[in-house]
């Protein structure tokens, strides 16, 4: 998909995976700097969500729409409203990931009643790394492209994010009885990890490809 | 037909050979993993120490051959010990600022104690008395009348009680012509047969009956009391143990059991003369929930009364320090003037020798005595110990030889006693530290062969030697399991660990001779082998982490839920990259097979999700709540009995209707072959059967009844499901033949019914199938010939998963519905999967390691959601009364194979279904055609299971293999615990926790070894029925 984007387009990526960076980074200190406190710890994931999906949805705003896309805009443009209804439709299938990922999270072990704020915020900060940035970028049929591998970008970070997470519950049962073993700090810390990871595994694709590009703008 | 069972014949052969290997491995390991004490057969006399040395101090005491004393002047003439079997401390404790109404059950109900402590302070003692793990009754019986350490292997031993042979209290009071007279529990009896002058012993077996034992020993106490031909009397009540396991501490009925116990100790004090001493004991504690066995303070802290009227203890100090339950055994012994057993590790209580009469000096010199005499004796026994060759840890040992010294040194009777007390509590703990030793090269051994097996049955699964089984192979294989059996047999009996590893190289040489048949070709593993493969060694290298064996009931759960949503996602992946269609959901999802697959997803993790409600917390999950499932229903409160009766028979209803549906649906259950009518009516039967028993046990427990032939239903059970499976396995054919005439005017009346619409259109297919091959004029109309080969195994297993329902009791049937869902769901799935990838049918039928692994994964969650945990105490004892009435009438076999059952019936069901694995995608792509993929040609597939009959060789092979790999996993998991155990062999918590689940898991292998065995054998001989009733098809066409 790089081939196709302008440089522009490039470099937004490179700002975006950069900003994802900072951000991580920055909610994991405040993490450890609160002394893995749980109920600042939870406000600050929860921050840290929306942050991710406003950045995600600006560079949606600011992204020039690449040939594939334009067709389907112009697609869209011949039914009226159907700006908003698209608008709409993400926005609804959002919420239903998030609540998804919350009945899948319990699914998985977490408790039902008890934690639920600690759970929900789990899920609100998977879902909203793995799923609704997705869906902010490839509209609503965001599921199937994921599966279909046509962005690759989302893909790694979505597939990363849900293996870390889920590699998050192994310290769990561990009885060293540390302040970060608390339900959720470890799957999110996991779940940030994996987004890290994913982004910095981005940049360095982007370098290697984007290094010709500006080389070759600098001749 | 004789070729057929021939080849047959030989992957049972080969299955039986590598289950052989492992377990010989498994048993050397063990052997040496759970050594034994060995037990000194000398005895104490009266003339050990008689003199003490003459140097010390110069004086000599009291001149101890006289007064009927053996070592020293016996303070008391007679004694009573009241055994109060699971007397908890806090049962007798009386706390004064609790008031009335907000005492528990167990709270302040045996007031006496607090009372004569604080009327006769000098006279009497409370304290708690600490019990050695193993808390069992039976153990710690043999710990408080020889006063030694329990081994940890004893506690198997339970149910078989036999005679103690070791020195024992009991026998030195006999030996030295005093009358003891036992009351109680006839545990005593077996233990001590012919030692008792008189004896009113009462069943103990019957855990459910709280009063008989009781109220046999109050009637005959005060009697025997009153006669003169005593001078111990021990009565034994069972009452309150009884209470707890069949109630909880937490009962009312506890109150009543602690208030009787209460009278029955004031009566006994009432009629007490001067020179008796009384003892008032609790064998070990019970948790919250009323069982006992491990090593919790609740189970180890029992409570200890001590008083007599001529007893003179000092002043009482302001907290009572704990008694080891050991100490009992020197302090009587010296207080009746018997000489101490020999192997007694205990420290006489010396404030007991002291009586009212003796003078401050002459107390102090009794108490030295008391001391010095114990530490002879202990001395003597460990230097007697040592001369048998056994070893101790050199720097203790050292530390002993040096306190003794210092006690002999030292001027100061009280500097002295300090040194011996010292020197006994140090000899309890060095003991306590090398019972617990290991023969490490036998350990090592073991490990090592099961290793080289594990190595073969890997070589086995992925080398050529399963697609064309050579018979001289598996003859060499079976000589070189009779040899290694051999070597085994050798090295026990000899003792010499080097045939252990010389059966280890005789492996390695097999290997190595056959090395052209067991070369891995190629190894193609796919995603969605490594994936679960990756996933079970996780759960495999929990093993060797205490706090992941304490919480694997929530990581088997996790492990598995994962594996089956990797088949969701790989199969979502599949679907899409077929579809190639992006954007519409509805088109891409919406598809019968799509949404099977989602169903069958949801319904898989919301079962084991629900599997929460059935766990049992163990001892160390501390977050843990006890759920209601555990409780039988005798023990919950009158208002919740009719619901839980009937939320525990709809699970059992329904795991019995679901496969008898799939059955109908399937047309197996037409006709009247034998087999047929067995399978019709013999589930629904035992399943009414265990209803009614489950209303029979609530009545008679709600109005205290017993009622003549109330084990008759369990017990017909028994005897119908024996005969069903025994009549399946020499009929095995679930099909029915229309007679040809008669099939063209049922014709109409087949397709009417919808039930037997697949097997119709089957016909159709079959017909078109025997017109190609025999142009003959009768043209045979089968029905479920296509699920032939499984319908014969699901008939059995109904009746299977009835008895465990049976055994697992009413709280549990949930449980086993649960499993049954599962296990039915994870088939689905591996099914979808399949028919969605494979090319070819030698695909299909080769489940591969994805399909051993969710179904290994699935067997140790259900151990889990069945209500177990890998520790003692968790075992389901009342599983032991299902249709057994008494001790007498059977042995012990019974018990303890019922317990078994209920212990591992997961095991024992996912080892008999293995075979359903490989046979499903073909049944499944029958009975439901849309979901058959297509990559596979329909008319080839829609003869389903009989294509394997047809071409047994590719059954013979896909069967073997999938054996194989459950058969691989389930024996890494064991050596991975067993290597767990090796390497923390020093570990905390290696008897809390490493060791039991040790245990469990290698019974668990070997249950998991036999089913398999059988589930292939019975699903070979379906194949070979089935293959010869098709010859003769053929033929008489």
């Amino acid at each position: 998909m790089f081939e196709q984007t302008g440089p522009h387009a490039t470099n937004l990526l490179v700002l975006k995976n950069i900003l994802c960076l900072v951000f991580g980074v920055g909610v994991l200190w405040t993490i450890v700097l609160s002394g893995y406190e749980l109920a600042s710890s939870l406000y600050s994931l929860r921050a840290y969500s929306l942050l991710v999906v406003l950045l995600e949805g600006v560079c949606r705003y600011l992204t020039p729409a690449s040939s594939s896309e334009i067709s389907a805009i112009a697609k869209a443009k011949t039914k009226k409203h159907s700006k908003i209804f698209e608008t709409f439709l993400v926005v609804l299938l959002s919420v239903c990931s998030v609540i998804g990922t919350h009945v899948v999270v319990v699914l998985f072990g977490a408790y039902v009643i008890e934690n639920i704020e600690a759970t929900f915020t789990l899920s609100l900060l998977v879902a909203s790394l793995a799923f609704i940035r997705p869906l902010i970028t490839l509209g609503r049929s965001a599921v199937i492209n994921l599966l279909e591998r046509q962005n690759i970008e989302s893909e790694v970070k979505s597939f990363a994010v849900l293996v870390a997470t889920w590699a998050g519950a192994f310290p769990i049962p561990l009885d060293w009885d540390r302040p970060w073993q608390v339900w959720p700090l470890t799957c999110s810390i996991g779940a940030i990890l994996g987004e890290l990871g994913a982004s910095v595994y981005f940049l360095s694709v982007l370098w290697s490809k984007g290094g010709t590009q500006w080389k070759n703008k600098a001749r | 037909m004789w070729m057929t069972r021939h080849r047959n014949c030989e992957v049972l052969v080969v299955i039986f050979c590598v289950s052989e290997l492992l377990t010989v491995g498994l048993l050397l390991f063990s052997h040496g993993f759970l050594l034994t004490r060995q037990v000194i057969p000398s005895n104490s006399s009266c003339d050990d120490f008689r003199d003490p040395k003459p140097d010390h101090r110069g004086e000599t005491g009291h001149p101890s051959h006289t007064g009927g004393g053996c070592w020293m002047m016996p303070p008391f003439r007679k004694t009573i010990i009241l055994l109060i079997d699971a007397l908890r401390y806090d049962f007798a404790l009386y706390n004064a600022s609790l008031k009335d109404d907000d005492t528990l059950p167990y709270q302040n109900k045996m007031p006496v104690f607090g009372e004569i402590v604080k009327q006769h302070p000098h006279q009497a003692l409370l304290s708690p008395f600490m019990a050695d793990a193993p808390t069992t009754t039976m153990q710690r019986l043999k710990g408080l009348t020889t006063g030694s350490l329990p081994t940890f292997i004893d506690a198997s031993l339970n149910f078989a009680s036999e005679e103690i042979e070791e020195d024992n209290i009991i026998d030195q009071l006999v030996r030295h012509g005093r009358r003891v007279t036992i009351l109680g529990d006839d545990t005593w009896g077996g233990l001590f047969p012919g030692r008792f002058s008189r004896s009113h012993l009462y069943s103990s077996f019957n855990v459910m009956d709280l009063h008989t034992v009781d109220r046999g020993v109050l009637s005959h106490l005060g009697e025997e009391m009153g006669r003169g031909d005593w001078e111990v009397i021990v009565a034994h009540f069972l009452g309150v143990d009884h209470c707890g396991h069949r109630y909880g501490p937490n009962h009312p009925q506890m109150a009543t059991k602690l208030a009787q116990m209460n009278e029955a100790v004031l009566q006994v004090i009432a009629g007490m003369d001067n020179d008796t001493l009384l003892l008032v004991l609790g064998d070990h504690g019970m948790t919250q929930t009323g069982d006992h066995g491990g090593d919790s303070r609740e189970e180890v802290e029992a409570a200890l009364f001590v008083y007599s009227p001529a007893l003179h203890l000092p002043s009482p100090p302001v907290h009572t320090l704990p008694v080891a339950q050991v100490d009992l055994v020197p302090t009587l012994a010296l207080s009746l003037g018997v000489p101490v057993p020999f192997s007694s590790l205990g420290k006489v209580m010396e404030d007991v020798l002291v009586t009212a009469g003796m003078s401050a000096e002459e107390a102090e010199k009794q108490r030295h005595l008391g001391l010095h005499l114990n530490v002879q004796q202990v001395k003597r026994y460990l230097t007697a110990y040592r001369e048998l060759g056994n070893s101790y840890p050199q720097d203790l040992w050292h530390k002993l030889e040096l306190l003794e010294g210092k006690a002999l040194e030292k001027s100061s009777v009280g500097g002295q006693r300090t040194a011996f007390s010292e020197y006994l509590t140090l000899a309890k703990l060095m003991c306590e530290e090398i019972w617990a030793r290991f023969d490490v090269q036998e350990m090592l051994s073991g490990l090592c062969l099961m290793l080289s097996v594990l190595l073969m049955a890997g070589l086995l699964i992925h080398s050529s030697a399963l697609t064309d089984i050579k018979t001289h192979i598996i003859k060499r294989l079976l000589i070189l399991t009779v040899v290694v059996n051999l070597l085994f047999a050798l090295s026990l009996s000899f003792g010499f660990v080097i045939f252990g590893y010389a059966a280890n190289v005789l492996i390695l040489l097999w290997m190595y001779a056959h090395r052209q048949h067991l070369t891995v070709s190629q190894l193609d593993f796919k995603a969605i082998d490594c994936i679960p493969l990756l996933l079970v060694s996780f759960l495999l290298l929990g093993s060797f982490s205490n706090s992941f064996v304490v919480v694997e009931n929530y990581v088997v759960a996790f492990i598995l839920l994962s594996c089956i949503t990797l088949y969701l996602l790989l199969l979502m992946l599949e679907i899409v990259s077929k579809k190639l269609s992006s954007g519409k959901m509805l088109k891409v999802f919406g598809n019968a097979f799509s949404v099977t697959c989602g169903t069958g997803w949801a319904a898989a993790v919301v079962c084991v999700r629900c599997s929460g409600w059935f766990w049992r917390c163990r001892e160390e999950q501390h977050w843990c709540l006890p759920g209601q499932a555990q409780v039988p229903l005798s023990g919950l409160p009158q208002h919740l009995h009719n619901w839980r009766y009937f939320t525990s028979v709809l699970p059992l209803a329904l795991a019995v209707w679901l496969p008898r549906r799939w059955l109908l649906l399937c047309g197996n259950l037409n006709g009247s072959r034998v087999g047929v009518v067995l399978a019709r009516t013999v589930p629904v039967a035992c399943s009414v059967l265990v209803a009614v028993w489950w209303a029979i046990q609530a009545v008679m427990a709600a109005h205290n009844l017993d009622l003549w032939g109330h084990v008759i239903p369990p017990r017909v059970i028994y005897a119908a499901t024996a005969v069903h499976v025994a009549v399946l396995a020499c009929v095995p054919l679930l099909i029915y033949e229309l007679p040809p005439a008669a099939s063209r005017k049922s014709q109409p009346l087949v397709s009417d019914n919808p039930s037997t619409l697949i097997p119709h259109l089957y016909k159709s297919l079959m017909e078109k199938y025997r017109t190609q091959n025999s142009k003959g004029p009768t043209i045979p109309i089968v029905y479920g010939l296509a699920t032939g080969l499984s319908a014969s195994m699901v008939a059995v297993l109904m009746v299977v998963v009835v008895v465990v329902v049976l055994v697992a009791g009413d709280g549990l049937s949930g449980a086993v519905l649960l499993l049954v869902l599962v296990a039915a769901a994870s088939l689905l799935l591996q099914a979808l999967w399949k028919l969605k990838t494979c090319h070819n049918l030698k695909e299909l039928a080769r489940p591969g390691w994805s399909a051993a692994c969710l179904w290994f994964t699935l067997s140790i969650h259900g151990f889990y959601l069945t209500g177990h945990q890998p520790t003692f105490p968790a075992l389901h004892w009342s599983a032991a009364f299902v249709g057994v009435e008494g001790a007498q009438s059977v042995g012990n076999w019974a018990p303890a194979l019922l317990v078994g059952l209920n212990t591992y019936s997961s095991y024992l069901l996912l080892g008999l279904a293995l075979p359903l694995v490989v046979v499903a995608p073909l049944a499944l792509s029958v009975v439901f055609p849309s979901l058959r993929g297509s990559r596979l040609e329909g008319d080839e597939i829609s003869r389903g299971e009989f294509l394997l009959v047809e071409e047994p060789d590719m059954l013979r092979e896909s069967l073997m293999s999938t054996a194989l790999s459950y058969i691989f996993l389930q024996a890494a998991k064991v050596f991975c615990t067993s290597l767990a155990a090796f390497v923390l062999r020093r570990h905390l918590m290696l008897w809390k926790i490493f060791a039991p689940h040790f245990i469990f898991e290698a019974v668990g292998l070997i249950v998991t070894l036999l089913s398999v065995l059988a589930g292939l054998g019975f699903t070979l001989r379906v194949q070979a029925a089935l293959a010869s009733w098709g010859e003769r098809l053929v033929k008489a066409a």
